[in-house]
């Protein structure tokens, strides 16, 4: 990037700069530099120059290796998505909701509908509302989805061609595709013309939610299917979204959560070509929903550091040549776990800064906190402020104007450099301890991340981490915000009498047929070798009316599962 | 020289979140207590643990929204066995809520941001009778 003259210059300037420093502030006023580090523990210098950027190369966005875009142009050809991850209650209540945020701005690409959904907690284990142990639960923190009659709730009267179905399941995601497959069969669509994404991601939901689920080796075998059906019939669905998010929840780094998440997909991609499939045909359909922490120029770095990294390791080592392989996506959603229940409307200023990172990052799609969210469910004027962050980034300040406008700065570079370093050594830490999956099924990840918990806490009760209105610049009086509140119990009681009616108005015979074709293609799924085996017959499950606890009770019926406790 | 105090926590399976409970855990070892951490489908298997384990003090962790059904459930379980064993709250509980809680029986709510050190203070205290 700099010619030897250039930097030769640079050093002695340096060196101006670092006496002056040393005479007025060391020297003079007896001021010491502070030792500032990243969140990823990365030491910051107070300036940087061209020295830190020797041997660096000029790059442009749209050619290898991605870091300042996939795309030559970014923003100026299309703006990022406003995605909104929203559901409660039932079907119903989340339709309503959908089509609020769809009034307020929630957008994809080209103006397209987005639904991303998330599901109640009985629905993303895979169980239906009248289940015994789900009790109580039912549409909390999301919506309630069991039936083709739901996803009719949900999707009637959108064209789903031009539809982004997302819905965010954690281990009941197979189910929900096939049901979806179903639902737009229904309506006279092919499965290639479907657009949208399954989460796909249940080992993350596992290690971070530490939640009842299939075992491992199950939601293994259900993510190649996943992976390998998609492949083979859906050209346009995004088969995987790697879950950054939730490490970041957990207090993963921003580089932790980057070597986390690449570690992941070295697994993936080597059971992929395991099962026979050609890693052009599968990678370009990796996305991933990434974590937006606080610290500003080190999520930037992530970022760009994210998708060099991607565009390295699947030319290099896997040695994709399909263009789309190298050039990843990235879907943010801005950290929850960053927002205050004290002085809310800080939060706004927060996910500001988060929205801006991430433009600057140059994502493809946003889903922005609402400010209201360490209370409970977003309120709909909290939502709807969500949403206009977006726009005021987008439409008043101009910084979208511009592609990658960070690039060649020349802190911010070195940053990417560094937090590429940082999540090397993170993937390589898990490689050595036998790859990801091994590295859940020991608990090492799980303590890992437990240990960062641990060391927030203690950073925010010793006030050596700031945060404000936590601990402090803090109010002394207590404030009451009022949740959004739904009653549960009468939302539960309207679901549960759904599915039950669903259930009673089909062809019994013909939906217990189906769920014995279910277990019986589990119990030929021995190995990842079988992988192929399963889909056919959950899609006859879904047309057969067989609801999504149904069908993940068959296969888990087969495979085992367990509680996971400690 | 007394005996150290035993508490457990409780977290409802289906609630992911136990980002808040890990560190009052934490804390609670620390301060020098005994803490144990489960997970739970029913709250009669927190009342039973409660019995086998001989706790002090029982701390639930909530975020989704099902602290009232929860705590209810547990408070019932506990009397049901003839246990007084104090119940605290912690998780995302709306701070219009807590007077409820607080009404129901639970002995203290600690909402979003509550420092650590506030929790292990009251379990403390209740742990000593």
């Amino acid at each position: 990037m700099f010619s030897e003259e250039a930097l030769k210059k640079a050093r002695k300037q340096e060196e101006e700069w670092r006496r002056s420093v040393s005479e007025s502030y060391e020297k003079k006023l007896g001021f010491e530099l502070p030792r500032n580090r990243s969140e990823s523990g990365i030491p910051l210098k107070p300036v940087y120059t061209p020295c830190d950027l020797e041997g660096a190369e000029v790059e442009m966005p749209g050619a290898y290796p991605y870091t300042r875009a996939g795309n030559p142009i970014t923003y100026q050809y299309m703006p990022w998505m406003i995605q909104m991850l929203h559901g409660y209650g039932t079907s119903e209540e989340t339709r309503e909701r959908t089509e609020f945020l769809i009034r307020e701005g929630m957008t994809g690409y080209g103006g397209q509908k987005v639904v991303l959904i998330q599901v109640d907690p009985p629905t993303t284990c895979g169980y239906d509302p009248d289940a015994p142990r789900v009790k109580g639960m039912v549409g909390l923190t999301g919506a309630s989805i069991s039936t083709l009659e739901d996803l009719h709730t949900l999707l009637s009267g959108y064209d789903l061609s031009k539809t982004r179905m997302a819905p965010n399941n954690r281990f009941s995601c197979l189910p929900m595709l096939a049901m979806y497959l179903v639902y737009a069969e229904g309506k006279g669509y092919k499965p290639s013309q479907l657009n949208g994404q399954s989460q796909n991601d249940a080992p993350t939901r596992f290690i971070t939610t530490d939640i009842g689920a299939p075992t491992l080796t199950t939601q293994h075998k259900l993510r190649m299917e996943l992976i390998k059906y998609c492949t083979e019939n859906m050209p346009r669905w995004n088969h995987t979204n790697l879950c950054g998010y939730l490490y970041g929840e957990m207090c993963a780094t921003p580089a932790q959560e980057l070597g986390i998440v690449l570690a992941q997909a070295v697994q993936l991609v080597q059971d992929g070509i395991r099962i026979g499939l050609n890693p052009d045909d599968f990678v370009p359909r990796f996305s991933s929903q990434v974590h937006l922490g606080m610290d500003f120029f080190e999520e930037v770095a992530k970022l760009r550091a994210w998708r060099r990294m991607w565009a390295r390791m699947m030319r290099e080592r896997f040695k994709c040549k399909d263009p789309r392989s190298l050039q990843y996506r990235i879907h943010v959603q801005t950290g929850g776990s960053t927002l205050t229940s004290q002085q809310p409307l800080n939060n706004i200023a927060r996910t500001t800064l988060q929205v801006l990172a991430s433009v600057l990052g140059g994502v493809q799609s946003l889903h922005t906190a609402s400010y209201d969210e360490a209370i409970g469910l977003p309120s709909e004027e909290a939502v709807r402020t969500a949403i206009r962050v977006n726009q005021v980034i987008l439409h008043e300040s101009r910084v979208a104007h511009v592609t990658d406008p960070l690039g060649g700065s020349y802190y911010v570079e070195w940053l990417t450099n560094k937090v590429e370093e940082e999540a090397a050594k993170v993937l390589a830490d898990i490689e050595a301890r036998g790859g990801f999956n091994k590295c859940i099924e020991s608990g090492w990840l799980r303590q890992l991340l437990e240990r960062q918990v641990v060391r927030w806490r203690q950073e925010i009760d010793s006030g050596e981490r700031v945060v404000v209105g936590l601990n402090k610049f803090t109010l002394a009086e207590r404030e009451g915000v009022p949740p959004f509140t739904m009653d549960q119990a009468e939302i539960e009681r309207k679901a549960v009498e759904r599915v039950r009616r669903w259930r009673a108005e089909r062809d019994s015979q013909k939906a217990l047929a189906a769920l014995q074709g279910v277990r019986e293609a589990m119990q030929g799924f021995q190995s990842l070798e079988q992988t192929g085996i399963l889909m056919p017959a959950l899609i006859e499950a879904a047309r057969a009316k067989c609801t999504i606890g149904e069908m993940m009770e068959a296969i888990v019926g087969v495979s085992g599962g367990r509680v996971y406790s400690t | 020289m007394t005996k150290k105090a035993r508490v457990l926590f409780a977290r409802l399976s289906f609630d992911g979140h136990d980002r808040g409970v890990i560190s009052v855990l934490a804390a609670c070892r620390d301060a020098g207590m005994e803490a144990i951490y489960m997970h739970y489908n029913d709250p009669q298997e927190v009342a039973r643990a409660a019995q086998e384990e001989d706790v002090d003090v029982v701390g639930l962790t909530s975020s989704m929204g099902e602290h009232f059904y929860v705590a209810s459930g547990l408070l019932e379980a506990l009397k049901e066995r003839g246990l007084d064993t104090p119940v605290v709250v912690g998780g995302v509980i709306p701070t219009v809520d807590e007077v409820r809680l607080l009404r129901m029986g639970v002995k203290g709510v600690f909402g979003p941001g509550a420092a650590p050190g506030e929790a292990i203070r009251l379990i403390s205290q209740l742990a000593a009778g």
